[in-house]
């Protein structure tokens, strides 16, 4: 799990909510990996023993201050603010992973189930999904592909590695389109300049698969039927207890008007970082009470 | 507004509601029906159960399938592996049962969605 703050945004403290989450309902060990100066907030804010409880390894990186990757984030169709988003490196998983088999998730992905326990085992080296929707019925479709000539847009959110020879070629292939993505940028008509996992993951995967669209593509799709997408102009309207959570999803035409929708013992990706800040804290007092 | 505006306007958010639960309830039951085996992960269906049930009628006693990524497996005892999906399948589908049921009879928004009061 990945977790580098910015000047509004406690990764920290959502990845410690996750973890405790992933504790629970996948029993294995997370890794945290973070920045010095998030690392040191958090230590501040919510005790150094307490991170210690929700990780098993913490990896502390430099982090490149320089670094310029500004992007919107939403607070529902009513506010969007810029921020620098600085969750980038997803192909140094590869090699700052300590275990054989890894799930990489993003710390706003909301382990509220055991269905990615499917995954250890499997005879695939790289699991990734493109199968996506929402939690109301209205799918975007600009979501399914990064352009429109149609490369399949993978989503970055949920990963599963092994540590194998072509596992690390994916992961070189996505630094590599990092390195370059002005140039890949222009290439794949990518909708904006803010550097993006998912668009460097799936160009990645595109290169890896022959440059063309196929069904027997290098990395399987994961054991899930998708993933749940709660968009950033959705909100959260309660967690009613352990797994268990209401959103307020935004009607796709109708800006502004919402179906609730509850959400018990799936798992969910929750991209208004404000409203899953805003519910950190209750998260964690539901699943620290499970987990003790 | 018109009152009777009002009330069709509730009642299609009462029934977009509805709609979208009982969506989200089988896209659920639909994940709880992947099933992991030697490395493979298998959509458990009723075409599923019953090849492997004709499989096991064969006497067929090992077998190789294609997951859900095409990708063959070995399924070393086709009989042990048919019990195990078909009781995962009943399992899954009788909370799926209960659970419709449940939303089905919800005649609003609050109770549609189990919210209590605050």
């Amino acid at each position: 799990m990945y977790a580098h703050n910015n000047s509004e945004i406690d990764y920290l403290k959502i990845a410690c909510a996750n973890a405790l989450m992933v504790q629970k309902n996948l029993g294995v060990p997370v890794t945290l990996v973070t920045d010095e100066g998030t690392l040191g907030w958090g230590k501040k804010a919510l005790g150094e023993e307490f991170i210690n409880s929700c990780f098993e390894t913490v990896v502390e990186l430099k982090r490149d201050y320089l670094f310029n990757n500004p992007r919107n984030f939403s607070d529902t169709s009513f506010s969007t603010k810029q921020l620098q988003f600085y969750n980038c490196n997803h192909w140094e998983a590869y090699e700052l992973s300590p275990y054989d088999e890894t799930l990489f998730i993003d710390c706003d992905y909301l382990i509220m189930s055991s269905a990615l326990n499917n995954c250890w085992g499997s005879d695939h080296e790289v699991m990734i999904d493109h199968r996506i929707f929402s939690p109301a019925d209205d799918k975007r479709p600009y979501t399914k592909y990064i352009d429109d000539f149609g490369v399949r847009l993978y989503w970055a959110t949920v990963i599963y590695f092994k540590k194998t020879e072509f596992a690390k070629s994916l992961f070189l292939m996505v630094k590599h389109i990092q390195e370059n993505y002005r140039y890949y940028k222009d290439l794949y008509v990518f909708s904006n300049g803010m550097f993006r996992n998912d668009n460097a993951f799936s160009v990645a995967i595109h290169t890896l698969n022959g440059f063309v669209e196929t069904t027997d593509s290098v990395v399987g799709n994961l054991p899930i039927p998708g993933l749940l997408m709660s968009w950033d102009v959705d909100d959260i309207h309660s967690i009613p207890g352990i797994d268990d959570i209401v959103l307020y999803s935004e009607k796709s035409k109708n800006k502004g008007t919402y179906l609730l929708c509850r959400l018990k013992k799936t798992d969910v990706h929750i991209m208004n970082k404000w409203s899953i800040n805003r519910f950190s804290d209750r998260l964690i007092e539901l699943y620290k009470k499970e987990s003790m | 507004m018109e009152e009777r505006l009002e009330q069709a306007l509730a009642f299609a958010n009462y029934k977009q509601t509805l709609n979208n639960q009982l969506q989200k309830l089988k896209i659920r039951t639909e994940g709880m029906l992947i099933f992991a085996k030697n490395g493979g992960h298998f959509t458990i269906n009723r075409e599923l159960i019953c090849f492997l049930d004709y499989l096991n009628k064969n006497e067929t006693t090992e077998a190789t399938l294609l997951d859900d990524n095409n990708t063959p497996v070995l399924i070393a005892d086709v009989a042990d592996f048919l019990k195990e999906i078909t009781r995962r399948y009943l399992e899954v589908t009788t909370d799926y049962l209960r659970e419709y049921k449940e939303i089905s009879k919800s005649r609003n928004v609050k109770s549609i969605l189990d919210l209590k009061d605050e």
